[in-house]
Order: C-alpha cells, then sequence, then structure tokens
C-alpha cells in the first residue's frame, strides 16, 4: 500500500491553431494508503490526463507526484485503461505473463488470477475469443497480478452494458477489501462514483482543477447496495457539484 | 450469395492450372517447337540439363545471390521502414532517397552497379538489394505508423523495457507487413536475379538462358524459365504460407464465448 500525493500538477498539449491548450491546471490531491478514490468530471476535463501524469506517461509541465511507500520496494503503479488494450496475438495468459517481472511460478500465478477474476481455464485464448467484459476482466488481473500499491483505472467498466458493470463493480471491491491497495477510479458516471468510493473529488471543465469533494465514506458503510436511495442522494451532490454548486453534504 | 465449398474451391483451383497447361500444349502443337516447345518437350530437356549435371549448380548458385539480396534488403528495409515510420524527422530526412531508389528504372540499377563495381556477385545482389529495399522499407514504415499506440502505452504504464516493447508489441504489429512484402519481395528478386545474371554473369539460371537465347534454343530458354517458376512457386506456397499461417494463427477464426 502506498499514499499518492500530488502538488499544483498543470499540463498544457500543443493547440491546432497554435499556442497551447491548458489540460489541467494546478491539481492538488492526496490519497491515502488504501483509500479508493474516484474522479468525476465532465468530459474533456483533463481526468485522464491527470491519471497519465500519475502513471508517468505524461511529464507534466509543473507540479510533483509523489507516491510515498513504507520501506521495502519501489512503489509499484498499476493501471486499467478505458479500454482492454491486449494484445491480439498473444493468448490471455501470455497477456498477464507480460507484466510479470519474474518468470518462476509465473504460470501458477496467472492461473490463480484467471480463476480469480472468472476466466478460471481461459489461458490458453485469444483475446477475440472472449467477450468485451472478459476482456475487461484480463485487464483488471493484468493490473492486479503485478500487487500494485497503487491502482489507477480510467473509466474501466464506461464500455461494458450496465448488467455487467455492476458485476464488475461488486467483483473490484471485493478485491479491493483483499488486496487494499489505494484506487484512484476516474469515472463521468455519478452513481458508479458514489457506489465505489471513499471518496469522490469533483472535477471543473477544462482545463481540470479540482473543485470539490463528496465523502460517501461518512454516511454510507461497505457493503453498499447498488439500490440503496442514499446512494442516489450522494450520486446527485455530485451532479451538483459538476454543475458548479457546492460539493458535499 | 453462397460462398463455394471447400471441395468445389479445389477443383476451381486445379481447372485453373489445367487450364494453362492445356493451354501450352496445343499452343505447341499449333506453334511448333521452334516457337513455342510444349510442356513434354521442356520438361524433358530439364530432365536432361539435370543429368548432365548443369541444371543443379546454376539454380543453387542463383538461390543463394537470391537469398542473400532477400535478407540484406529486408533487413535494412526493416531497419530503414521502422526509423522512417517511428520518426518524422528520419521521414523527412530519407524522404528523396526513397523516392528515387523506388523511380529508378531497374535494369540501370543492374548497368550501373556493373559498370562501377564490374562483373561481381557483388554488385548483383546490391543492385538487387537496391531493388527490393525501397518497397520494403515503404511497406514497413506504413506498418510503424500503424502501430497500436494504445498497447505501447500499456506497456510503458507497467514499466517494460524498450527491447521487451519492441519485441512483444511492436514486432508482432510489423510482422503483418514484414510476411506481405517479403512475399512480394521474394518474387522480385527472383525474377530480377535472372536479368541481372543476363546481363553480367557467367553462371545461374540467367546465364543459362542467355546462353540458350544466343543458340536459339527456345526450349532451353523456357525449360529454365519453368523451372524458376516452379521454384519460386514451392517456396511461396510451401515456405512463406507457412510462415503467413503461423504467424497468423492467432487471427484464424474461433468461436466467441458470449458470457459477460
Amino acid at each position: 500500500m502506498a499514499e499518492l500525493r500530488a502538488r499544483g500538477i498543470t499540463k498544457s498539449y500543443a493547440a491546432n491553431a497554435g499556442g497551447a491548450r491548458p489540460a489541467i491546471a494546478g491539481v492538488d490531491l492526496d490519497v491515502a494508503s488504501g483509500e479508493l478514490v474516484c474522479i468525476i468530471g465532465p468530459s474533456g476535463c483533463g481526468k485522464t490526463t491527470l491519471l497519465n501524469v500519475l502513471a508517468g506517461l505524461d511529464t507534466p509541465d509543473g507540479g510533483t507526484v509523489e507516491v510515498l511507500r513504507g520501506r521495502g520496494r519501489k512503489p509499484v503503479i498499476s493501471y486499467v485503461f478505458q479500454e482492454p488494450r491486449l494484445m491480439p496475438w498473444s493468448t490471455v495468459g501470455a497477456n498477464l505473463r507480460f507484466v510479470l517481472d519474474e518468470r518462476r511460478g509465473a504460470k501458477a500465478l496467472v492461473d490463480a488470477w484467471l480463476e480469480r477474476v472468472g476466466l478460471g481455464g481461459r489461458g490458453d485464448d485469444y483475446p477475440r475469443q472472449l467477450s468485451i467484459g472478459q476482456r475487461q476482466r484480463v485487464a483488471v488481473a493484468r493490473a492486479l497480478i503485478v500487487q500494485p500499491d497503487v491502482l489507477l483505472m480510467d473509466e474501466p467498466f464506461s464500455a461494458l452494458d450496465e448488467l455487467t458493470a455492476s458485476r464488475m463493480r461488486v467483483e473490484l471491491l471485493a478485491l479491493w477489501a483483499e488486496l487494499r491497495c489505494t484506487v484512484l477510479f476516474v469515472t463521468h458516471n455519478p452513481l458508479e462514483a458514489a457506489f465505489l468510493a471513499d471518496r469522490i473529488l469533483v472535477m471543473s471543465p477544462g482545463p481540470g482543477r479540482i473543485v470539490g469533494e463528496i465523502r460517501p465514506a461518512d454516511s454510507l458503510p461497505r457493503p453498499r447496495d447498488a439500490d440503496d436511495p442514499r446512494l442516489w442522494e450522494l450520486s446527485r451532490q455530485a451532479v451538483t457539484a459538476l454543475r458548479g454548486g457546492a460539493a458535499g453534504p | 450469395m453462397r460462398s463455394p465449398t471447400r471441395g468445389a474451391r479445389t477443383a476451381l483451383r486445379l481447372v485453373s492450372y489445367a487450364s494453362i497447361a492445356g493451354l501450352w500444349l496445343v499452343g505447341g502443337r499449333v506453334l511448333g517447337p521452334n516457337v513455342l516447345p510444349g510442356p513434354v518437350e521442356t520438361f524433358a530437356f530439364i530432365l536432361r540439363e539435370a543429368e548432365r549435371g548443369v541444371l543443379v549448380p546454376n539454380l543453387v548458385v542463383t538461390a543463394q545471390r537470391v537469398l542473400t539480396a532477400f535478407v540484406i534488403g529486408m533487413l535494412a528495409g526493416t531497419a530503414l521502414g521502422a526509423a522512417m515510420g517511428l520518426s518524422r524527422k528520419v521521414d523527412d530526412l530519407l524522404q528523396a532517397w526513397l523516392v528515387v531508389a523506388l523511380t529508378v528504372p531497374r535494369i540501370v540499377l543492374f548497368v550501373v552497379a556493373y559498370l562501377s563495381i564490374g562483373l561481381s556477385d557483388r554488385a548483383l545482389v546490391l543492385a538487387l538489394v537496391i531493388t527490393i529495399m525501397p518497397t520494403v522499407t515503404v511497406a514497413v514504415r506504413e506498418g510503424a505508423r500503424a502501430i497500436d499506440g494504445g498497447l505501447v502505452e500499456m506497456a510503458v504504464a507497467f514499466r517494460r523495457s524498450r527491447a521487451t516493447i519492441w519485441r512483444r508489441i511492436v514486432f508482432p504489429q510489423l510482422t503483418p507487413y514484414l510476411v506481405g512484402t517479403a512475399r512480394g519481395a521474394l518474387a522480385l528478386t527472383w525474377k530480377m536475379v535472372v536479368l541481372g545474371e543476363l546481363l553480367g554473369r557467367t553462371s545461374g539460371v540467367g546465364y543459362q538462358i542467355s546462353f540458350y537465347f544466343q543458340f536459339f534454343n527456345m526450349t532451353g530458354v523456357l525449360a529454365y524459365g519453368v523451372t524458376m517458376m516452379l521454384l519460386l512457386a514451392v517456396v511461396d506456397l510451401g515456405l512463406m504460407g507457412a510462415i503467413q499461417h503461423f504467424a497468423f494463427r492467432w487471427r484464424a477464426p474461433v468461436k466467441v464465448s458470449a458470457v459477460g
């Protein structure tokens, strides 16, 4: 487990018309060790940019990112993208082994993780033999097999039908409860955020900044029921915050 | 429209090959052996050349030249194509060279190579390399441009090494372009080597064709031409086809499970 801390993150991209288009401007972020934080914001507010900066895929123009972990190994950051991003020419098992440094015992570990995400015995299949939901399960298994200290998730269930997505949310919470890694989950779905998060951070339209915080953990104990009216209330608060109203209970 | 069954497709292919053989047979009868020797005379000539110990050594020499030029051309073309596809600067820098290499008449390449280096195997192989390299470069460049950046990003996010990313992410995406262009490049090398040998070598299939041409021996010319065609067909359909099948086995139609 590790704590994630970002201070004053700014990032701009070159605009087609020339000059720079700011994507995020001065984002401060603290995610405690073992916490599950959701970030919601309108399309184009820089949520993915923020995750890419935190993952080290993008270099920020300004600001600092720190992943604080106790003594021992270097913190491991793992990423679940919006699409599964599996190598179509490799089997499901090979896709999982791809992210492992240690070859010894890899097969058993891969088999165990496939079992945990409900894909036991599918290691020799190619990704195209799986449904979209199953591929995203593989992507989740790939992110967790490395035993991450910090797990970044970028709208991982947005391409799934609601039935599959709701099932995967429950499975994700079960895995998180077991592993207790720090999770930063980006979504544009306020109800999903309310169901999953300890805290919800609300981002403003681009250039994105954190403009509000809602704390479902204070009013909704776990395990949560997807039909709980309090979830809808939290979701309504998130929508109000997205529209520019006051955030928080 | 219903697609033909496997048996029907095989039958159609056999008809296609049989029509060539039939036309050749009839053409040979009508035009006479001096203008178009028939398949029987041609294959009898091939057998005689083999028995005389002339056919195989010449085939081996030609195949060695083809293989050398093919390997060098593929390696150089792949490296250049990948560099041009992945770097706009390299692409701009080499653009003019590529255009010249693509447009220069191939026969000029052989003449220039023989005049500047001498009538040697080195000159022949160099001309063959320059013949195929631009085609390979263009194909690989397009492949490199089409690389899925999302997969590369995934690999970087999981802290994979640059070598691993090349081996596991980039190379497999270049494979369809490589295999496709390799088939074309091999066929082109195979055909052009005959021209190169005919122009300036004293061994190989091209030289033998030139030799029989000087004696107006149409059967000899055709015998070596047919031998080259058959060998290329075997290599292309057999070896290259097998490589293509192996490289794309993950694309084979499979039953998709529909459980979420």
